[in-house]
């Protein structure tokens, strides 16, 4: 029984580490769109133009999907975007 | 010609000094250490935002309980380095020359961002306010509001492009227009 158990949480353990979650960056309109630029090439080390077609997605529709990934760095992501002011979420990425 | 109108020195390596700061613009950034719009609720929720729609209780008392804390350390950090600063400005009989020296600028970025989201939380600018699509009563409380914003917006580019300069960061020679073509993001 105890075995039995052990398997089942293995698996959701597994299951819950196929997870994967989204860094979402959302607009404000305060923050400067060079400040923005500046952050996103600072925290995920994006080329100039990457890092400012994610700015100008934030800036057009709200929000942009900044990187996707496990859970424990998409935390850390978000957070070190809180560190420079950015309005930053996690979110769940829908199963297919 | 004039040599006493405010303006900036760069000194590559070193420092920028904004030099003739009027007894006005001497006061908005005296009004940096004060800062007591960082103190209001408004600015707390803005500053310290939450990190999503999170069902798991454990984890929103975790971001409360480690990563908060944190942040305002960063934060408060940020401001000490900032102050440091302001207190060694040179007066002169008609206001001052603020320098900052290169090694502070990740710190005045970060003074300037809290202090601009924190004023804009406090008066509750509006997004039309803040784009100037409209604008707030002439001599009211939010239409000086903004004007400090706006001078702290223009010493933030300073930074950031005096920044790219010293190759702390890159933000590129950038002029974004609504009209312009843009590709999406992938």
């Amino acid at each position: 029984m105890a075995t039995q158990l052990e398997e089942l949480t293995d698996i959701e353990e597994k299951d819950r580490l196929d997870d994967l979650w989204n860094v979402v960056v959302h607009d404000d309109p305060v923050n400067l769109m060079s400040y923005v630029t500046m952050v996103f090439r600072k925290i995920f080390g994006y080329p100039l133009e990457k890092a400012r077609r994610h700015m100008i997605e934030v800036h057009l529709t709200g929000r942009s999907i900044l990187w996707t990934g496990q859970r424990e760095k998409a935390e850390f992501y978000v957070q070190e975007l809180h560190s420079y002011h950015l309005l930053a979420t996690l979110e769940k990425v829908p199963r297919a | 010609m004039s040599n006493s109108a405010p303006h900036l020195d760069y000194k590559k390596g070193h420092s920028i000094t904004l030099k003739n700061l009027n007894k006005g613009l001497v006061e908005w950034i005296e009004a940096m250490i004060e800062g007591p719009e960082l103190e209001s609720a408004e600015a707390a929720e803005r500053l310290f935002p939450s990190p999503g729609d999170e069902p798991n209780a454990k984890f929103r008392e975790d971001w409360q309980e480690l990563v908060v804390p944190e942040l305002k350390h960063r934060f408060s950090g940020a401001f000490e380095k900032v102050k440091e600063d302001i207190r060694k400005m040179a007066r002169t009989p008609y206001g001052a020359h603020l320098t900052i020296p290169v090694a502070h600028f990740e710190e005045w970025m970060s003074a300037l961002t809290q202090l601009r989201l924190a004023i804009a939380a406090a008066y509750q600018l509006t997004e039309e306010e803040l784009n100037r699509d409209a604008l707030p009563a002439k001599g009211s409380e939010k239409e000086l509001a903004l004007h400090r914003m706006e001078f702290y917006a223009v010493l933030l580019s300073a930074i950031l492009q005096i920044g790219e300069l010293e190759g702390l960061w890159e933000v590129g020679d950038f002029e974004y227009s609504e009209d312009q073509d843009h590709d999406p993001a992938p």
